[in-house]
């Protein structure tokens, strides 16, 4: 049963979480696709049989369980020592992954020195849309972890299911500075140890990195149990190059340059990042990930609606 | 001012200050060309493959854009500095001394042709200006003007353009037809006379295929430039008399005559035109002729003149372009009687020999008036020019050896149209027909040789003829007699046929040749194998003889009018009966004027010689106010064809390794040849394709 969260409870206030978007996704919620693991009781149907209110079957008594879960009922039937499995009701935890490399902060200040007016960066993008899930697990009771990376984990924040926890990332995500380049691969590997629990991995990246290193990464929490799910945010400009005379390109990462008309390139430049974007969609569609490519131009409540939308057909269809 | 650039001069150098044009584009270029800025962009490895993918001409297309800009410009801008192409004709070293240049201005009947009001001598003229008007200092020029004599104005090159001027000025067209070959002389003689620098002819013609298609350019030092300069049109449109032809040549009184006139239409379209004949204080007759286009047709003119005498005539057609050669003189000589002249050297008291045989046979009845072939005797040494000039036939019968004189005017007659009976009836035949061999320089070749003579009354034996070739006009009457057989010949020569040479026109059944004609020129020289004397053989006891020796005298009577026409530029004669001292003997030429003449008085006659003619018309002897003879002088046929020479064929003939220069058929191609050859209007349409390419560049640069 969803809890109201207030996010103002505080005297703090934080960058990521907006009241207004917020207010906007309030009536939404994010759906398992399937049974999760929980410590905790909580709205989600859990793959452990325990006690709760909804009966499932009886089993023969076996040493090491506990005596309190015997049906003395049926001991007093039939004088076998059974013990009654009940469905359990869990909650779902959710671990974010966010990219603070170097190019994520593509978008922001950069584009009010070309153009003249500010522009949200893809780090920003990223975070604003990290807290609105995080808020909306939150609110419906799941526990939600933050993982920070770039070429490594540069913070992790461990799955918590309280107001104070969306506090703790939204200050988090606050706190983190965008540098050095990605290596998705080497985290999600660095990462697998430190996510004990099952639950949805939350990937929110502009995946300029090794696609196949990273699907490799990812089957190990496919095989797990995980639910994983892929943000692929791109800035208007990377989809679209910007319409300038000529512009000397310098790697967000690397530092290498390239001095071009981007009129010029469009067309080619276009091929090769639709060629990249469909790699990663069909990587994603074989092992049943969610993908989901965002531009920066969407505003982040109406992206993640519209995911969130997507997802519940997907689960209630399956 | 004028700057030379390799064989390229610029005319208007002026301009160069144009060439700051050039830095428009390339400013726009630097001006518009921003410092790129940096932007850091994360997804830059699918630029550098984007980049890849594409060409460096994409990569530079802004700078091809910019150079087609600024060579645009510069096209334009050499455009306006007016670029002429300098060939060697012009081109110069400013070390090199003076040319020398001979320029030979046609000046023949041709080039007076008119269409639409220009003639080829206009144009030629204006084309001489534009050469003097290119004098340098230290030039030297001559101008030849080629007429049948070539006229120079003066002895050797010359700098005086004053005069030069004066003289080109005065030149008319004159009817004459051009001996080329002898201007081309004179001009090489002139400038072997000059050691240093450039040679040059120029040839400023109407280059008429009939004059140019034989000339003799070898005698052209190699190191002389050959420059063409042709004028007037290339296929001028004329329709011209060209011939005009007594038959019979010399006419009796009361005589049918028959004029036959050749009209030819030398243009492509054909033409229906009156032809019209007239003689002085005569009437006129006319008659219609269609032309069809590069033919020829011939139209006569019948008639009887029944008074002997000199009758002037003209056959015209309306007048065209070439006006000069729409009229046609000739004169009409109506004689009397047929004059027969009889040379021998026989006894004239003698009344048995062949001599006196032929002469009655000519005219039977000497007594009467109304003969109509009269003949008279001289001996070979007396033959004199003016005795063959009155006759219309000789005949030589019972001839000692001949003289060179009396050859060569017996030669001289047969080259002119005349036509000689020679009957072998001595030992000196055979020498004398060697001789007349010998003398004529191979202008005449016997059918056959006299080997030896042939004697068979001793055997009492004789010959017939056997064979005869009554196609000819002479035999034709006896074709359908069998008399001929009956005739006998005892002495006669053997003879031995040269092969493909003359005609034979009876043979003796021993095979021998009994007659036979070859051609001396236009002249008829026919050979008689046997005498007319009893001692040679019966044919003077025959009913035959009289038809036989008048079939001769007709056969040979001259078919082509050898003195009713002469050509201008040429000698013309005539002959006038005797002058007594007290009459005044006055030449004129077709305009009246007073000329001189050489007049040569005989026994029989004048004859007038006007040794040179400049005019068509007639040249008249007057004597007294009466004129007593005339010549018609006509153009020369070579004139009125205007087709002009194949530059190509011109270049041939004018063969390496001369250097030759041919202008375009215009003003502005010899002032192509003399300026240089304008590249403007290149410069201008390359600028217009640079347009087009700079425009498709745009286009590409913008999408």
């Amino acid at each position: 049963m969803a809890q109201d969260v207030n996010i103002s409870s505080r005297s703090e206030s934080y960058k990521y979480l907006d009241e207004s978007a917020l207010a906007y996704l309030r009536h939404l919620s994010f759906a398992a696709r399937g049974a999760v693991d929980g410590a905790y009781a909580g709205k989600h149907r859990s793959v452990v049989k325990g006690r709760s209110q909804e009966f499932t079957d009886y089993r023969e008594y076996l040493p090491g369980d506990d005596v309190r879960s015997i049906d003395w009922r049926v001991y007093g039937r039939t004088d076998r020592y059974v013990i009654k499995l009940c469905e359990q009701e869990t909650l779902m935890t959710c671990h974010f992954l966010l990219d603070s490399s170097a190019s994520m902060a593509f978008g922001g200040s950069w584009h009010k020195e070309y153009f003249g007016s500010h522009d949200i960066s893809k780090y920003d993008y990223a975070c604003y849309l990290a807290a609105a899930l995080s808020y909306l697990l939150l609110r419906q009771g799941d526990a939600v972890s933050l993982t920070t990376f770039n070429s490594a984990i540069r913070s992790h924040l461990p799955a918590g299911g309280t107001l104070s926890h969306l506090h703790r990332v939204a200050r988090a995500l606050q706190e983190q500075k965008v540098r050095r380049d990605t290596y998705i691969p080497h985290v999600l590997r660095q990462a697998f140890p430190l996510l004990k629990r099952r639950g949805i991995l939350i990937v929110i990246s502009d995946f300029l990195d090794d696609c196949d290193g990273m699907f490799e990464a990812l089957d190990m929490y496919l095989s797990r149990g995980f639910e994983v799910v892929l943000f692929h945010v791109l800035h208007r400009h990377e989809l679209e190059l910007p319409k300038l005379a000529s512009v000397n390109f310098v790697d967000a990462e690397s530092g290498e340059r390239l001095t071009s008309v981007p009129e010029d390139v469009q067309a080619a430049y276009g091929r090769e990042l639709q060629a990249h974007i469909d790699t990663i969609r069909a990587g994603a569609e074989a092992r049943k990930i969610d993908y989901d490519l965002i531009s920066t131009q969407t505003h982040y409540p109406v992206a993640v609606r519209d995911y969130l939308e997507q997802r519940r057909r997907r689960c209630a269809y399956s | 001012m004028r700057i030379l650039l390799g064989y390229i001069s610029l005319v208007n150098p002026a301009l160069w200050v144009g060439v700051s044009a050039l830095a428009v584009p390339l400013a726009i270029h630097l001006l518009t060309r921003r410092t790129p800025k940096n932007m850091t962009f994360p997804t830059l490895r699918f630029l550098r493959a984007a980049r890849a993918h594409q060409s460096r001409l994409y990569h530079l297309r802004h700078l091809l854009l910019l150079l087609t800009r600024m060579a645009l410009l510069l096209l334009i801008l050499l455009a306006f500095l007016r670029p002429v192409l300098m060939r060697g004709a012009r081109r110069r070293a400013a070390s090199e001394a003076g040319r020398t240049m001979l320029i030979l201005m046609d000046v023949s009947a041709s080039m007076g042709y008119v269409q639409a009001g220009v003639s080829p001598l206009a144009q030629a003229r204006a084309a001489v200006l534009e050469i003097l008007d290119h004098y340098e200092a230290g030039d030297r020029l001559n101008l030849i003007f080629m007429k049948v004599t070539p006229d120079a104005s003066f002895d050797e090159p010359s700098d005086n353009l004053f005069l030069l001027r004066r003289d080109l000025a005065n030149v008319t067209a004159v009817p004459e037809s051009p001996d080329i070959n002898a201007a081309i002389a004179e001009a090489v003689s002139q400038l072997r006379g000059v050691t240093e620098g450039r040679h040059q002819i120029y040839f400023i013609s109407d280059f008429q295929r009939t004059n140019w298609s034989s000339v003799n350019f070898d005698q052209v030092d190699a190191d002389t430039e050959l420059l063409f300069v042709p004028v007037g049109p290339e296929r001028g449109e004329n329709c011209a008399i060209t011939d005009v032809a007594l038959r019979p040549a010399a006419p009796t009184v009361a005589e049918e005559i028959e004029i036959v006139c050749k009209v030819t239409n030398y243009s492509d379209r054909s033409h229906q035109l009156p032809l019209q004949m007239r003689f002085r204080d005569g009437e006129d007759f006319r008659q219609e002729v269609r032309l069809e286009p590069r033919a020829t047709v011939s139209s006569s003119f019948h008639l009887r003149i029944h008074d002997a005498g000199q009758y002037e005539g003209q056959v015209f057609i309306p007048e065209d372009g070439l006006k000069v050669d729409d009229r046609r003189n000739f004169v009409l000589d109506v004689a009397e009687k047929v004059r027969v002249l009889i040379v021998s050297d026989e006894d004239p008291r003698d009344k048995e020999t062949g001599t006196a045989f032929l002469r009655r046979a000519v005219n039977p009845f000497p007594q009467s008036h109304d003969a109509a072939v009269v003949s008279s005797t001289v001996s070979s040494r007396e033959v004199s020019k003016s005795d063959l000039d009155t006759a219309q036939v000789v005949i030589l019968s019972g001839v000692h050896e001949l003289s060179r004189r009396s050859g060569e005017a017996i030669l001289e007659y047969l080259e002119t149209g005349g036509s000689v009976a020679y009957f072998h009836v001595g030992a000196a035949a055979s020498q004398n027909l060697e001789r007349l061999a010998a003398w004529s320089e191979g202008n005449f070749v016997l059918p056959f040789e006299l080997s030896g003579l042939i004697d068979l009354a001793r055997q009492e034996g004789y010959a017939t003829w056997a064979q005869a070739n009554f196609d000819h006009p002479i035999l034709r009457k006896f074709r359908d007699s069998a008399d001929l057989g009956d005739l006998r010949f005892e002495r006669f020569f053997s003879t031995e046929r040269a092969k493909d040479k003359g005609r034979v026109l009876l043979r003796y059944d021993d095979g021998n040749i009994a007659m036979a004609e070859t051609l001396v020129g236009p002249g008829v020289l026919l050979l008689c194998n046997f005498g007319c004397s009893l001692q040679h053989s019966d044919v003077v006891r025959h009913p035959l003889f009289v038809p036989l020796v008048h079939e001769i005298i007709k056969g040979l009577r001259p078919s082509v009018g050898r003195r009713n026409t002469f050509l201008v530029g040429q000698p013309c004669f005539t002959t006038i009966r005797s002058v007594t001292d007290d009459e005044r003997v006055v030449l004129r030429d077709p305009g009246g004027e007073s000329v001189e003449g050489n007049v040569e008085v005989n026994d029989d006659g004048v004859a007038v010689l006007f040794p040179k003619t400049s005019a068509c018309g007639f040249y008249r002897v007057y004597v007294g106010e009466a004129i007593a003879g005339s010549a018609a002088v006509n153009l020369d046929v070579l004139e009125s064809n205007l087709e002009r020479l194949d530059m190509a064929q011109l270049e041939e003939l004018a063969q390496q390794p001369r250097t030759t220069y041919f202008a375009a058929g215009d003003a502005a191609g010899l002032a192509g040849l003399l300026e240089g050859e304008p590249l403007w209007h290149y410069f201008l349409l390359a600028a217009v394709g640079l347009l087009l390419i700079e425009q498709i560049l745009v286009l590409l640069v913008r999408h």
